[in-house]
């Protein structure tokens, strides 16, 4: 069964149309990767997908459901676009979420995930007074807190050092859950996601391996990257 | 000093003063709104002369805990935006009505506590005993607090559907409403034409009640009339909140908090 199915999505705000007729399907266990150019629509997309903005049409279903309360228990979202509340401690705010998901043994689990993104020591820090390196991983934090079947990641591992990010990225193959994953970070992406979906003013364009995409751009470069992809996507090239 | 730097800081205020309606609406209604409800109070006075403490007193103790309960729904909610976690609680699986449920119960805490300072002031300052009133008084309780949780909730839904721009409001309803709610002075001091629209809300009504109950009267009509007035205001105003939110959602919002 598809861990995520989208169909005919189409959003507007106002006249201007974010996203046009997007259709794509997520297996079980898929690390999704979702590239396009600043604009295309790839925020919009994840807002629709974790229910906190209403697509003007299309349907999306999760394991076969589309979102209701059981579905919204088992999926979760981190974005570099947002912060946990800032006036209380990163542990207090970790609380807060494992009571809304009703996490069994929350302080256990809480003090796992600070020490898998080396953050325990900030726990008792107000989320104003950390480094956005540091909130970065706190959003990561509270997006595995009710360990979700599926996660969104939106932008989640922008802003952090080479050595920190490799941690995420290492954190992040070890989920067994379905990820569906922006970045601006190609290396990333390539090595992180199975497959790639290229979106460009609100249409797909491309759902394919990196691989795939490189073999394209043969004829025209020589060991061709992800970004070389990218580039030609934006450019219209491709 | 350069004055070119404050003519740059007078154009920003200007700008400010001319983008919407809330900066002048600061200038008008708040001088105006002062005159209009110490103006008729000062009438009151005068007419009166009788037992003003428990006017002033009792209507300020009961006016702050209305205008309490509602500001503290809409900061909480507030909160929120200011951090950008909107968008995070609202993918989790909570409901609009365990929101409402939830910012009602911190908020109504936080001013039975202002209730029970104030209270034990004006018995220590001023000899004026708040509880000292007939019994059945305190039902009157209800129809307050559901009247405040109405209003927050209108706050509530216009803050999640027009985002944090508008947030002014929350500081500025309570006063608004103030005027028509007879805190200070019997409803009988207002205009005429203003009787009926007084009366059209519970807050006159329990106001009005809790000032018999101090007299130490009880009138079950009253009581009646503002409690059904507040529950039909508070499924209205819950209503709304709902639709905000769906509102909200499609406006994108929510989404940008
Ligand atoms: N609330 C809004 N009102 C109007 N237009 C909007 C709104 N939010 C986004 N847009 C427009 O919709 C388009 C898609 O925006 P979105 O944030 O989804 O892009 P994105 O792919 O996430 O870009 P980025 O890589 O910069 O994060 C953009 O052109 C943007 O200007
Ligand atoms: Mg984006």
């Amino acid at each position: 069964m598809n861990a995520l199915e989208v169909k005919e999505l189409s959003k507007n705000y106002g006249t201007y149309q974010a996203l046009d007729n997007v259709s794509f399907s997520i297996k079980k266990g898929e690390v999704f990767g979702l590239l396009g150019p600043n604009g295309a629509g790839k925020t919009t997309l994840i807002n629709i997908l974790i229910g906190i903005l209403t697509a003007n049409k299309g349907e999306v279903t999760y394991f076969g459901e589309t979102l209701n309360e059981s579905v919204k228990n088992k999926i979760n979202v981190s974005s570099a676009y947002r912060s946990v509340s800032a006036m209380i401690t990163v542990e207090q705010n970790l609380r807060v979420y494992a009571d809304i998901y009703n996490v069994k043994n929350p302080e256990e689990r809480i003090t796992e995930l600070l020490k898998r993104f080396l953050i325990n020591d900030i726990r008792k820090k107000k989320v104003r007074e950390i480094s956005s390196g540091q909130k970065t991983r706190v959003n990561l934090c509270k997006a595995l807190i009710n360990s979700p079947e599926i996660l969104f990641l939106d932008e989640a591992t922008a802003g952090l050092d080479p050595q920190i990010a490799k941690t995420v990225r290492e954190e992040i193959k070890k989920l067994d859950c379905t990820i569906l994953f922006t970045s601006h970070i190609m290396s990333e992406v390539e090595e992180l996601c199975d497959r790639i979906a290229f979106l460009r003013k609100g249409k797909i364009i491309g759902i394919e391996t990196a691989e795939h995409y490189k073999k394209l751009l043969h004829k025209t470069h020589t060991n061709p990257t992800l970004e070389d992809v990218f580039i030609s996507i934006a450019e219209e090239k491709l | 000093m350069k004055l070119h730097r404050i003519r740059a800081l007078l154009r920003k205020h200007y700008y400010l003063s001319t983008a919407g309606i809330s900066r002048s609406f600061d200038m008008l209604y708040w001088p105006a709104f002062g005159l209009i409800v110490f103006g008729l109070t000062a009438l009151f006075v005068e007419e009166q002369g009788a037992d003003i403490r428990i006017f002033l007193i009792g209507g300020l103790i009961l006016w702050v805990v209305f205008e309490r309960l509602q500001q503290d729904i809409n900061i909480y909610l507030l909160e929120d935006f200011w951090s950008g976690n909107v968008a995070n609680e609202y993918a989790t699986p909570i409901t609009s009505t365990e929101r409402f449920i939830a910012l009602f119960i911190t908020a109504l805490i936080r001013s039975i506590i202002s209730l029970g300072l104030m209270a034990l002031l004006g018995y220590t300052l001023y000899a004026f005993n708040f509880f000292n009133i007939h019994p059945a008084g305190i039902l009157y309780a209800l129809p307050l607090f559901l009247t405040a949780w109405a209003l927050a909730a209108v706050v509530a839904g216009l803050v999640v559907q027009h985002g944090i721009r508008i947030q002014m409001i929350a500081w500025a309803v309570a006063a608004l409403v103030q005027p028509i709610a007879a805190a200070f002075y019997p409803v009988s001091i207002l205009p005429n034409w203003l009787q009926p629209i007084a009366y059209m809300t519970p807050l006159a009504h329990t106001f009005e009640g809790y000032r018999e109950a101090l007299a130490g009267n009880f009138m079950l009509g009253q009581l009646i009339t503002a409690t059904i007035l507040s529950v039909l205001f508070i499924l209205i105003g819950y209503a709304y909140f709902v639709y905000s939110e769906n509102k909200g959602k499609e406006n994108s919002t929510i989404a940008e908090n």
